[in-house]
């Protein structure tokens, strides 16, 4: 389960619209003991790509010292697919890179984003419930 | 956190891979360079733009090691 707090979520939904026509990326900081994303990082796509992302390093080098200041870590990544469905790719699997963390992906294929969350373990995906508080 | 020692960025991974031996397939290939998936910083600044591993570190500078995070839907239509 990932817990998000509602201002994340706009947040996470907002960038990723944003970003289009291109794939947008970002990290969700928080409390990996509770799966609470309480902050929400949006980063550039270095790939500058509408199929791929890249988190730019230096945004998450920023976002990993924020997060650790306040005594949080980067819980998970999120990131958007402009054509296909919110599910992870296979690119999304070979790539993910920390068994620990949610990967939550923000289809906008359609007019109404879909937003899922899953969790990715060596080469296994299996989706989350996410919980809006 | 961890310290380890050297005059450059290659000088402090060598260290840091003979303390700690199973790091060394996750931080440099078999070429012993720098894995393509691993971003290094010296303090703020990517190594990439440093010299790589011949970046010159200074006492009490600080390495910080990130994997690269990356996907997308590699959809072609």
């Amino acid at each position: 389960m990932l817990r998000l707090s509602r201002d994340v979520y706009r947040q996470m939904v907002g960038h990723c619209l944003d970003g289009l026509p291109l794939e947008a990326c970002g990290l969700l900081g928080g409390d990996p003991e509770t799966d609470r994303a309480s902050l929400c990082y949006p980063t550039g796509n270095a790939a500058a790509s509408a199929r791929l992302y890249t988190v730019d390093p230096r945004d998450h080098l920023r976002a990993d010292r924020d997060a650790e200041g306040r005594g949080l870590e980067v819980i998970g990544v999120f990131h958007s697919h402009t054509h296909t469905d919110a599910y992870p790719s296979p690119t999304d699997v070979a790539q993910a890179p920390d068994p620990t963390w949610h990967y939550v992906l923000v289809s906008l294929r359609d007019v109404a984003p879909v937003v899922r969350s899953y969790r990715i373990v060596d080469g296994k995906i299996a989706e989350e419930s996410i919980v809006l508080e | 956190m961890v310290e380890a020692s050297g005059a450059t960025v290659g000088e402090v991974f060598d260290d840091l891979v003979t303390q700690y031996p199973g790091l060394r397939s996750q931080v440099l290939t078999d070429d012993g360079d720098l894995h393509r998936h691993l971003n290094v910083f010296l303090n703020d600044d990517d190594i990439r733009y440093l010299g790589k591993l011949d970046a010159k570190v200074n006492a009490d500078d600080t390495v910080t090691l990130m994997p690269a995070v990356a996907g997308g839907s590699g959809d072609s239509s």
